[in-house]
């Protein structure tokens, strides 16, 4: 389509592409969570109370989809534009 | 139905489209060269592929159904009355419907060669 | 610290008089080990009598004085001047409350929705072992270890006040009724379980959280209740999965035991 054939179609298209893949990681992220696959067990919180939830390792898939979803927009910039 | 259920509905159409998503860009944008893969006969010759078609179709009605639904969420967040989300539930699956028959009439056209 | 003066700027609102809420400034002389609690009643003791504000225990266990310091939720007695490393400290009412008059909010909202989700023990059966009871209902350590954190809850509000959800839908739940729905669906003693899931598997209900975490985050007391919430929706995926094994009811797993003591109860 002639609307998206243009640079600031190919910008466009590459912020669909980060935000699509942001949000499909990150939506991973949460079915895991949510169905308890990488979910830590309740226990009696000690001081300085640390919440279990924050620490595990869904925290660090959201750092994988940010760094997922940069790379994928810059490999489509680069198709789109190359 | 209850909200667990269309819960349920919403991750299962969430990872289907993932999984969906990532072959047809592996058969359209990596096994195929880009230029080509958008071009106007290449696309008409993919939907005319029955697995393509399928695939495609199938696509369409999970994207869609996820989509919407999370529209339906931001839109039931946003505000509350029994009125408000009376009317979005109503018209979430009424749009939705009418997103996928179109979608799918689309696919038909294009795969029985009615599109040239 | 001492000798020092800190800047202490409160929000100041009497809706009864006021369009729109302002920032006034004190300032405090710094000692060591002042809490913001302790700035605060310097404040109002010393320079402006007219300072509302909520405050009860001084020690983190009765939740009075959940505050906004420096744009986060906490508990006004237990959070150090020294910790926030900064000469001005900002101290407004909680988020997603209204506001009643300075740093007091309307709170009515968050104990209704922790009322709605019956936050006690219900027993369907035996009311003879209820009005006179023969023995305990036990619990083993290990399934007290799957919801004591969620007991540790002193309904300061800081999680409701800090939940995205909490401020677009007014009828969510919020962490706080959630993570105690989790706490006595967990507990043998309760027969209300199936209740209990109807209540937060709605349009409004448990499945509106969107896991940003914010509420874990402030908690003063450790019960995490994100966890809670995620557990919740585990329990509602397993009881209500198509492809779940259906199985006898079990037990409500409470274990009446005779009280050893029981001769002793029966003297008048």
């Amino acid at each position: 389509m002639a609307v998206t054939e243009n640079a600031l179609g190919h910008v466009v298209l590459a912020m669909v592409v980060l935000v699509v893949v942001y949000h499909g990681i990150n939506g991973v992220r949460l079915i895991l969570s949510e169905y308890g696959v990488i979910f830590a067990k309740p226990s009696r919180p000690d001081y300085p109370y640390k919440a279990k939830s924050l620490r595990t390792i869904q925290r660090h898939l959201i750092w994988v989809a940010i760094i997922a979803a940069i790379l994928a927009a810059l490999y489509t910039g680069g198709t789109l534009f190359g | 139905m209850r909200e667990s259920t269309i819960m349920q509905l919403q991750y299962g159409t969430a990872v289907l489209a993932l999984g969906l998503v990532t072959v047809h860009l592996l058969m359209q944008g990596v096994l195929v060269p880009y230029g080509e893969a958008v071009s106007f006969q290449h696309v008409l010759s993919v939907y005319r592929n029955v697995v393509d078609g399928a695939l495609l179709e199938v696509l369409l009605i999970v994207v869609l159904a996820h989509g919407f639904n999370g529209l339906r969420i931001i839109l039931l967040e946003w505000r509350q009355s029994a009125g408000w989300t009376r009317g979005v539930n109503s018209m979430v699956l009424l749009v939705t419907l009418a997103a996928i028959s179109y979608g799918t009439r689309t696919v038909i056209l294009a795969a029985t060669g009615q599109v040239t | 610290m001492g000798g020092e003066e800190l800047v202490l700027r409160i929000q100041r609102f009497d809706p009864s008089l006021e369009k729109h809420p302002h920032l006034e400034r004190y300032a405090v002389p710094l000692n060591d080990g002042m809490t913001v609690l302790d700035a605060l009643l310097y404040a109002k003791d010393r320079l402006d009598h007219g300072i509302a504000m909520r405050f009860s225990c001084r020690m983190a266990s009765c939740g009075s004085c959940g505050m906004k310091i420096n744009g986060r939720p906490r508990l006004a007695c237990e959070t150090q001047l020294a910790d926030l490393r900064s000469s001005t400290v900002t101290v407004q009412p909680m988020d997603n409350f209204p506001i009643v008059r300075d740093l007091v909010v309307d709170l009515e909202s968050f104990f209704s929705k922790h009322r709605a989700v019956s936050p006690h023990l219900v027993r369907k059966g035996d009311p003879q072992e209820q009005e006179s009871p023969t023995g305990e209902y036990l619990v083993t350590p290990q399934e007290l270890d799957s919801l004591v954190q969620f007991t540790y809850c002193i309904k300061c509000g800081l999680c409701s006040s800090s939940c995205p959800t909490s401020s677009t839908d007014s009828l969510f739940p919020g962490p706080q009724a959630l993570a105690q729905e989790y706490r006595y669906l967990q507990d043998p003693r309760d027969e209300a379980g199936d209740e209990r899931l109807d209540l937060v598997d709605t349009e409004h209900g448990v499945w509106r959280c969107h896991f940003a975490g914010t509420c874990s985050a402030v908690c003063p007391k450790g019960v995490d209740p994100a966890l809670g919430i995620q557990l919740l929706k585990r329990h509602i995926m397993a009881a209500r999965s198509p492809f779940r094994r259906r199985k006898p009811k079990a037990s409500s797993g409470a274990r009446v035991f005779p009280n050893p003591n029981e001769d002793l109860l029966k003297r008048p």
